[in-house]
């Protein structure tokens, strides 16, 4: 394993918000690893809660687990997306089994972001409208597209981003995770250059704060990120914080590259 | 539901419920608000409803079609807006929620958009549509019927569990949940009212765009790469169908999802707006903090807060940043090994509310906060 440890900064918050009485988003942190799991839960009572703590627990141990059994060969990044994309599928399954088998938490479900840091990249899936996003220098990026009924609408052309702020259909998610037999994740990887900063959020933050006071809010204070993670979360509430906010930061500090390869300890030996 | 009321200099003609998902305005007969006069054009404008937005879309009338004063090609509708057609005001209002009915908690809370209604609408057209009520709205993929669907290519939907679903799933089994019938604000489907979805709204959404004749602006293109159909499709694929020009026979009601949207949202909107653009409706209650630095080569210059962070200081040195709130403004040391000061005071981990007159002390200047009337 490379030194995930020192090369990531992470911080996170989450606050149930202004209006909610409780917190049905849930987030996870495994550093050693390079991994960082959020979600965003529905479902009455406290099945909310449930949906996305089964999401967020059966990603992280299952993740460890994998990278335990193939500790001698280094994944590569096509067998991490499909990591990703398989334990998305079993967070499903089980969701909706306990969904199915148990009537307070029928209808439960959740969205999942998941970003894997490994080997100098990135590996992002997610489900539903969670997001994830990027600065890199001075410019934010989005790099998960919502599964949303109002993201359906602005690829379509009918309503412009500006639009869609006031829309009343931003609840609308188009996918989750327990709510079908099945669902297939959206996985990337992205390359990771020293100094990028990411963002994962549950759509409390990004529908209450728009991008630009993200992307000023991220930028100015990246020095400091809990104070960064904290002021997200307070600009939220401060505009209503109509939903529970969760966040998580990443900084990349340095590089990351697999040394746990037999081409990895190879390099890491020459160095 | 949203309505239009109809008025002419100040008198109050008529209310029209925007009950269809497609409803037009014009000067001809045809039209489902018909305006007889010579400033509106045959076909002036239309008004798509789904779920609870409704799009405005001016169709290249001779006099243009203003909202609250600004002419408009197309617009999102907003409570109260007024539409100006001619010297006709048609002002628009959604739903105001009976109090006490849902909290806002309810009405916002994240839902899945499922399209089982379109998938049964499809194969087996005439009863379904209303496996409703309940809380499962699952429709499992194996469950169509495996009737022949004439008019769909025939991998209609490639993509498994979530294709054949549709409608709304409100989480919680609540009463939100909503296959594609419509539903009936205590969340009983209403059954009585006919096939949801048009067959050819559907090809339209699942057979790419060649298939779909005389799209129009507001209905763009629904095929979603991948074929993923879910969503949207469901609703905005009858929407298809609709705009396609003149559907056979009247268009179908609209599909009255959710009421946990459909009529608990409007008062939302009101309210949620505001809330994403607040910073800077919150931020005009107070008085504009401005910084004026007092000590240094910058002395004399000003700098108005208007952004809900500013920071202040050398990177790598001392920075702080202030944040704009709408209590007022508050000062947080970032970064740097001492802590700016307030008056002479060291700051702590906390964020200081700033007073007017308050003096700040970072890396090695001075400044003074004050507010501007």
């Amino acid at each position: 394993m490379s030194d995930l440890n020192s090369a990531l900064e992470i911080v996170s918050a989450t606050h149930p918000g202004m209006v909610r009485s409780h917190n049905e988003d849930s987030i996870a942190i495994e550093k050693e690893i390079g991994l960082a799991v959020l979600a965003d839960g529905m479902g009455g009572y406290n099945a909310g809660e449930v949906a996305s703590g089964i999401a967020v627990a059966m990603i992280c141990s299952e993740v460890k687990k994998a990278l335990a059994k193939s500790k001698t060969e280094a994944l590569n990044g096509s067998a991490v997306e499909k990591l990703i994309a398989e334990q998305s599928v079993r967070a499903n399954e089980a969701i909706y089994e306990a969904a199915q088998s148990q009537p307070r938490y029928s209808g439960m479900g959740t969205t999942l972001v998941v970003a894997f840091w490994h080997d100098n990249q990135l590996t992002v899936g997610h489900i539903g409208d969670s997001r994830l996003y990027r600065l890199r220098g001075e410019t934010l990026d989005l790099l998960t597209r919502d599964h949303s009924l109002l993201q359906e609408q602005i690829d379509s052309g009918m309503i412009t981003k500006e639009q869609a702020r006031y829309s009343q259909n931003k609840n609308l998610v188009t996918r989750a995770v327990g709510i079908d037999p099945e669902v297939e994740a959206e996985v990337h990887t992205y390359s990771v250059q020293t100094g990028d900063l990411y963002l994962l959020c549950s759509d409390g933050l990004n529908d209450m704060l728009p991008d630009e006071d993200i992307q000023l809010t991220l930028s100015s204070l990246q020095s400091n990120l809990p104070l960064a993670a904290e002021q997200l979360v307070q600009q939220a509430n401060d505009n209503g914080g109509r939903d529970n906010v969760s966040v998580i930061l990443v900084r990349v500090a340095n590089e990351f590259p697999n040394r746990s390869g037999w081409a990895g300890r190879l390099k890491a030996w020459i160095r | 539901m949203a309505k239009l009321i109809v008025s002419l200099e100040g008198s109050v003609i008529r209310d029209y419920p925007l009950e269809k998902e497609r409803v037009t305005i014009g000067r001809k007969p045809h039209n489902d608000i018909q305006i007889e006069n010579l400033a509106v054009s045959g076909e002036h404008a239309c008004i798509v409803t789904i779920l609870n937005d409704s799009f405005l879309e001016d169709l290249g009338s001779t006099n243009g079609t203003l909202v609250n004063g600004n002419s408009i090609k197309k617009h999102i509708l907003q409570n109260n807006d007024v539409i100006e057609i001619g010297k006709y005001k048609l002002k628009y209002v959604s739903d105001v929620p009976v109090a006490g009915r849902t909290t806002v908690d309810e009405f916002e809370k994240t839902m899945v958009m499922r399209a089982p209604a379109l998938a049964r609408a499809a194969s087996a057209r005439p009863t379904t549509g209303s496996t409703t009520g309940g809380p499962r709205t699952m429709a499992l993929p194996s469950m169509p019927p495996p009737t022949p669907r004439p008019t769909l290519h025939p991998p209609p939907f490639p993509t498994g569990g979530e294709a054949t679903s549709g409608g709304l799933t409100s989480p919680g089994g609540g009463p939100g949940i909503v296959s594609g019938a419509p539903t009936s604000p205590d969340g009983n489907p209403t059954t009585d009212s006919g096939p949801l979805s048009l067959p050819g709204g559907r090809g339209a959404a699942l057979s790419g765009p060649s298939s779909s004749p005389g799209r129009e602006a507001a209905s763009g293109s629904q095929t979603s790469p991948g074929g993923r159909v879910v969503t949207a499709s469901g609703f905005m694929s009858s929407s298809t169908g609709a705009a396609v020009a003149s559907t056979p026979g009247p268009a179908p009601t609209q599909p009255r999802v959710g009421q946990a949207g459909s009529d608990a949202t409007p008062s939302t909107g009101g309210s949620v707006s505001p809330g994403v653009a607040a910073p800077a409706t919150t931020g005009e209650a107070p008085a504009l903090g401005t910084i004026q630095i007092l000590s240094g080569s910058g002395a004399g210059k000003e700098l108005d807060l208007v952004k809900n962070l500013t920071t202040l200081g050398k990177p790598g040195v001392q920075v702080a940043v202030i944040t704009r709130r709408p209590q007022g403004y508050f000062i947080t040391h970032v970064e740097g090994a001492s802590a700016p000061e307030v008056n002479g005071k060291a700051l702590d981990a906390q964020a200081c509310l700033l007073k007017d007159h308050d003096v700040i002390e970072l890396a090695g200047v001075k400044m003074e906060f004050f507010l501007k009337k």
